[in-house]
């Protein structure tokens, strides 16, 4: 009898510890704006191998108070002979690395788990968590941010500072952060790339003195060698100032 | 001796095996919940940001509480009405906050929503173009890798008193004035404000022409913004000449290929112009008759941007000084 009711309790709290979990995870991710996955592994099937080690699994950018950026690493023990699974997630800075936080069990987690799978397509995330499936749709209308967070990052950023970089080769150096400019943003050019261009926060225009070159395009210019020259056609500067090249960037002088 | 306690006390343990059998189906019933569960379908946001970006607001919701027409593009993205549908269908605000950028931040549930302001905005296809009036041009300019987003309309007095932090009650139709009564330098204030630039004089042409196909060095260019056949419409429908009413900031009249209106009559209007700074105004108003040679695209004055209305003759010579011109709008474009 006693053994009988000490299961029911246990059944009980331990069904009432998972509704907190995924309960807690849905009104934390109806700010979720984007999810990076781990390249390594697999979606769709569950999570088996290597055997008892913590894996990162994937990253998700969520809205923090006043919409800065946090981000959620999100962890799983794999499960082993002796122990469950386990996920797990770290609430962390944009600029920090989630593998710092590999072995940090204290957040947000569920145990127990046997099996744990995930899948991510352009409209939701989706979390199999044994029997379970819970969902969370990807924003969908960029107008519209959602934040269910109380932290707030200290991100901030102002005039002049570059919220938004490529490299010659069109890699992305810095993630666009433009929403958080004190005021306005301007395209500059500030590598050879050919399908964009790096943004800097400004309450200015482009073309006048001292003022990042305007844009006149690769395109309309034709033009095949490297930008940064003095009078390089990919700028214009209005009448009586010219293109020069300082600091890697077009500007008007 | 456990067989007379249980006898004794049958209730007591009873109540005690069921409870726990209780407790458990109740947590496997709100468990089965969280199974088809979704976030997307659990509160009103989504239904908040389809009536705000769209604007599609039950009639009986505005009655006695806003003056915004249904059929108005002014009703996307306005706080107004969005405000008045949440209180009538019950939908509980626990406060809310109007940015002087237009965005709207509300706070429900714990949950916070940030409503942007980009309802009345136009990304310029990505291309080669031609700034100026002529074919060819040595304005030759392309966005191929930048986003530009254009407003489609003109500025209104609303959003200036918005910008200004002024608890002006405007109605509806003071709102939808087009704002004329800035100097230059506080449209360029305000453009920055809202996070973007007064709109380029370049951009503005690249968004009227009518898209043509031809060599790139001679970029064809058509007079009129309805057609590549270079043939005036002589109605006030098309665009707003002398005798027509007076226009709203938020009329789809002038209408481009590009989703921007006013590029032709309406009201002079002024822009930034990298390539030839003094060349920042476009004439084609409403003040001038339908017969007047400055309504075509891409041709140019000089407004020097105080209170008066103050230009110099550019391209197509003097305009006739007698004419009485009143106001000039502005309007900002984006990256």
């Amino acid at each position: 009898m006693y053994v009988l009711l000490s299961l029911l309790l246990f059944i009980s709290v331990g069904s009432a510890q998972a509704l907190e979990f995924e309960e807690t995870l849905i009104h934390r991710w109806k700010s979720l704006v984007s999810v990076k996955l781990n390249p390594r592994i697999k979606q769709g099937s569950p999570l088996e191998e290597p055997v008892g080690t913590s894996l990162k699994v994937f990253e998700v950018k969520l809205n923090a108070k006043n919409f800065r950026p946090l981000k959620d690493c999100v962890f799983y023990q794999v499960p082993s002979s002796d122990q469950t699974g386990t996920l797990y997630l770290h609430q962390a800075k944009m600029q920090e690395s989630c593998e710092d936080y590999l072995l940090d069990f204290e957040q947000l987690k569920k145990e127990g788990l046997y099996n744990f799978a995930f899948e991510l397509t352009s409209k939701k995330l989706k979390l199999f968590l044994d029997s379970k499936v819970v969902s969370f749709s990807l924003p969908k209308d960029p107008m519209v941010l959602v934040s269910t967070l109380s932290d707030e990052s200290q991100y901030k950023l102002k005039n002049r500072d570059i919220c938004y970089q490529v490299d010659d080769q069109c890699e992305v150096l810095k993630k666009n952060d433009c929403d958080f400019c004190p005021k306005s943003v301007l395209n500059i050019i500030d590598s050879n790339c050919k399908t964009d261009f790096s943004k800097i926060c400004a309450d200015f225009g482009c073309g006048g003195m001292n003022q990042p070159a305007c844009i006149r395009g690769w395109s309309a210019t034709s033009f095949k060698l490297d930008y940064c020259i003095p009078d390089s056609p990919i700028g214009f500067c209005k009448p009586g100032l010219r293109v020069f090249c300082e600091s890697a960037r077009l500007i008007c002088k | 001796m456990l067989s007379l306690i249980i006898s004794k006390y049958k209730g007591i343990v009873a109540g005690l095996i069921l409870l726990p059998i209780v407790f458990y189906f109740i947590y496997q019933s709100l468990d089965k919940e969280v199974r088809v569960k979704d976030s997307s379908k659990l509160d009103p946001i989504e239904q908040i940001s389809e009536y705000w970006r769209f604007g599609k607001y039950e009639k009986k919701a505005l009655d006695q509480c806003s003056d915004i027409p249904l059929s108005s593009d002014f009703i996307k993205c306005h706080p107004e009405p969005l405000l008045c549908q949440l209180k009538y269908s019950g939908v509980k605000i626990n406060s809310y906050e109007l940015r002087n950028n237009g965005d709207l931040y509300l706070t429900l549930n714990q949950t916070r929503i940030l409503l942007k302001n980009r309802c009345h905005r136009v990304a310029l296809p990505e291309n080669i173009y031609s700034a100026g009036p002529r074919d060819y041009s040595e304005q030759i300019w392309d966005n191929l890798g930048q986003d530009i987003f254009i407003d489609r309309f003109y500025v209104n007095n609303f959003e200036v008193v918005r910008w200004r932090n002024q608890s002006l009650k405007l109605s509806y139709k003071e709102s939808i004035k087009p704002a004329t009564g800035l100097s230059l330098e506080e449209r360029h204030e305000y453009c920055f404000a809202q996070g973007g630039h007064l709109l380029q004089s370049h951009v503005m042409d690249a968004a009227s022409f009518f898209p043509q196909t031809g060599p790139i060095a001679l970029i064809k260019k058509s007079i009129y913004p309805w057609s590549k056949a270079n043939k005036l419409k002589k109605d006030c429908e098309s665009f707003r000449f002398a005798g027509c009413s007076q226009v709203s900031a938020m009329e789809r009249v002038g209408t481009s290929w590009s989703g921007v209106f006013h590029v032709i009559g309406s009201l002079p209007e002024v822009f930034e112009n990298p390539f030839m700074p003094e060349a920042n105004l476009k004439v084609s108003s409403q003040f001038l008759p339908v017969e007047n040679p400055w309504h075509q695209l891409g041709l140019r004055a000089s407004w020097l941007g105080r209170s008066e209305f103050d230009f110099k003759e550019k391209y197509l010579g003097k305009l006739d000084q007698k004419q009485e011109v009143k106001g000039v709008a502005f309007r900002c474009m984006y990256y």
